[in-house]
């Protein structure tokens, strides 16, 4: 069972002390990413299959020397489709990854707040995640595995390139740094817009929730820096936290402030219906479900409704998934078993 | 002038790499140039007749980009990768492309990035037999962000900044001064 691997229901980048709703009502989590590549090997869309084998072993073998004791290896392409998918419903593996060919594998710590990816588009994807807004805590332990990975790892690097990639999208400092917004209020206004025009002036990309070329679903966002070269990591940092993440922030504050000076009827409304929704119904789509979540958490955040916890919201959101909710059933589902399952778990747990 | 490494004309193709921590000048003729696959000859022909555009350009070899044909691409020699293939799923093969490719790679680097084309953050981590590249690269990445600075102040027309950058440059480029 693969979620022995963890210590708890929900990784630790996903829970919460209950906010008082300030601005970690909006910032879900932060995450740092490092794309590197280990110098005598060829990137991966030239490594032959014996080569991608070498990688994972060679990975594993040096990544058991940092020991740290918490870090579990696993490879991937022997794992089965549903823990894949496990994976990837805690963020902890990439779409990429969990449905990629080949030997690869993932190092993830216990406590899911880092993880490496092994053989995804380049050969090392380090990724640390924490919750609320902690870029600088998730900089400073990657770049101090980053550091220890390189005792053991002579990694691609060129004096004027930097860190070489597979993309040269990634190239230089192989940075990627986002944060996971929740923008419910932004959406129903309709200023979606101005948080896009404003993340492309300053060169950062805006996705939905699952990352690249995927839809936002359940009004959460990912803010992150779009290119990776001629600035220093801090700078890059700095501009993400400094730059656009205020004002988008202070955009959705206002957006709820002004919902509730003006429509508060309407707020209401939406939450009403997505509590009877999640409360009543017998058949639910993944879809479908996410859109009322997000209802909820800003009802809670906003302080409209009681009783519901960010931390029950946090763990819905997640053991509504598919894989997570075959857990929970401990057996396998079919879509339409899903749907029912999935109406269950939510009436079970929102008996207010 | 240098002279060609291989035959002593004059040298027109110039290229400076680093192999183990040490840099390596090679300088080269065209046709010497173009035998190892570092740029391609535009026929005549293939010009339009009194196009002073097109003799500068023939003049320079090394900034036209060659024409891709499948059978006479360039390969990269240690990965196989082709620009061709590059092109389609955007994946680069080794880490040998950036410099094989330079030429190429160069205009789709600074369109992805911004208009940056020169690595200013963190280093390799120095292992002792190696302390001395890490000079050789601070020093590169202190020029890299000095002639940056340099570009920005010369675009803001901050003429004293500017000069001040531009005499730390030649300090930190001919240090012996």
């Amino acid at each position: 069972m693969i979620l022995d691997a963890f210590d708890s229901p929900v990784g630790a980048w996903l829970t919460v002390t209950e906010p008082a709703g300030g601005s970690d009502t909006i910032v879900v989590s932060s995450r740092v990413r490092l794309a590197r590549n280990i110098a005598n090997f060829p990137f991966m869309s030239k490594a032959s299959a014996a080569q991608k084998q070498e990688l994972c072993s060679l990975f594993e073998q040096r990544v058991a020397k940092l020991g740290m004791a918490n870090l579990n290896f696993m490879m991937l392409d022997t794992a089965s489709a549903h823990d894949r998918q496990l994976l990837l419903e805690r963020h902890l593996i990439s779409k990429n990854l969990a449905a990629g060919e080949g030997a690869r594998g993932v190092a993830v710590s216990r406590d899911e707040t880092l993880s490496i990816m092994v053989n995804e588009e380049d050969h090392i994807r380090l990724q640390v995640l924490r919750s609320g807004l902690k870029l600088q805590e998730c900089w400073a332990q990657a770049d101090q595995i980053d550091n220890d990975l390189q005792q053991h790892l002579e990694f691609a690097f060129n004096h004027r390139f930097g860190y070489l990639t597979a993309c040269p999208t990634n190239v230089g400092t192989g940075l990627r740094v986002s944060v996971m917004l929740h923008l419910p209020a932004l959406k129903l206004n309709g200023d979606m817009d101005k948080v896009f025009a404003a993340a492309k002036d300053m060169h950062l990309a805006i996705r939905g929730l699952y990352g690249e070329g995927t839809e936002a679903v359940g009004d959460f966002y990912q803010l992150s820096n779009q290119t990776t070269l001629g600035r220093s990591e801090e700078e890059i940092i700095h501009e993400l936290e400094s730059a656009v993440l205020p004002q988008v922030l202070y955009m959705e504050q206002d957006a709820r402030q002004r919902l509730l000076t003006q429509r508060p009827y309407l707020l209401d409304d939406r939450i009403g219906r997505a509590l009877g929704v999640l409360k009543y119904a017998r058949v639910l789509s993944t879809e479908e479900t996410l859109f009322h979540l997000s209802y909820l958490r800003l009802g809670t955040a906003m302080g409209r409704i009681s009783g519901v916890s960010m931390a029950l919201l946090n763990r819905l959101f997640l053991w509504t998934q598919s894989a997570h909710l075959q857990v929970e059933a401990a057996r396998d589902l079919d879509p339409e078993a899903r749907k029912v399952h999935r109406a269950d778990v939510l009436r079970k747990y929102l008996n207010l | 002038m240098e002279q060609c490494q291989k035959c002593g004309q004059p040298a027109t193709v110039h290229l400076s790499e680093m192999v183990s921590g040490e840099f390596h000048e090679i300088h080269l003729c065209v046709q010497h140039a173009a035998e190892a696959g570092l740029v391609t000859i535009i026929e005549e022909s293939a010009q339009m007749p009194g196009d002073p555009d097109a003799e500068i350009a023939a003049d320079l070899p090394e900034l036209t980009e060659p024409e891709l044909t499948p059978e006479d691409e360039p390969a990269c020699p240690q990965c196989g990768l082709t620009m061709s293939e590059f092109k389609h799923h955007g994946m680069l093969g080794c880490r040998h492309d950036y410099e094989h490719f330079i030429e190429w790679l160069l205009p789709v680097i600074e369109t992805a990035q911004s208009g940056q084309s020169h690595h200013t953050g963190k280093l390799p981590r120095a292992r002792s037999p190696l302390e001395l590249e890490t000079v050789v690269l601070e020093r590169q990445q202190k020029i890299a962000t000095l002639r940056q600075q340099l570009q920005v102040a010369l675009a803001q027309e901050a003429y004293e900044t500017a000069a001040r950058l531009r005499d730390d440059l030649r300090q930190i480029e001919s240090p012996g001064q």
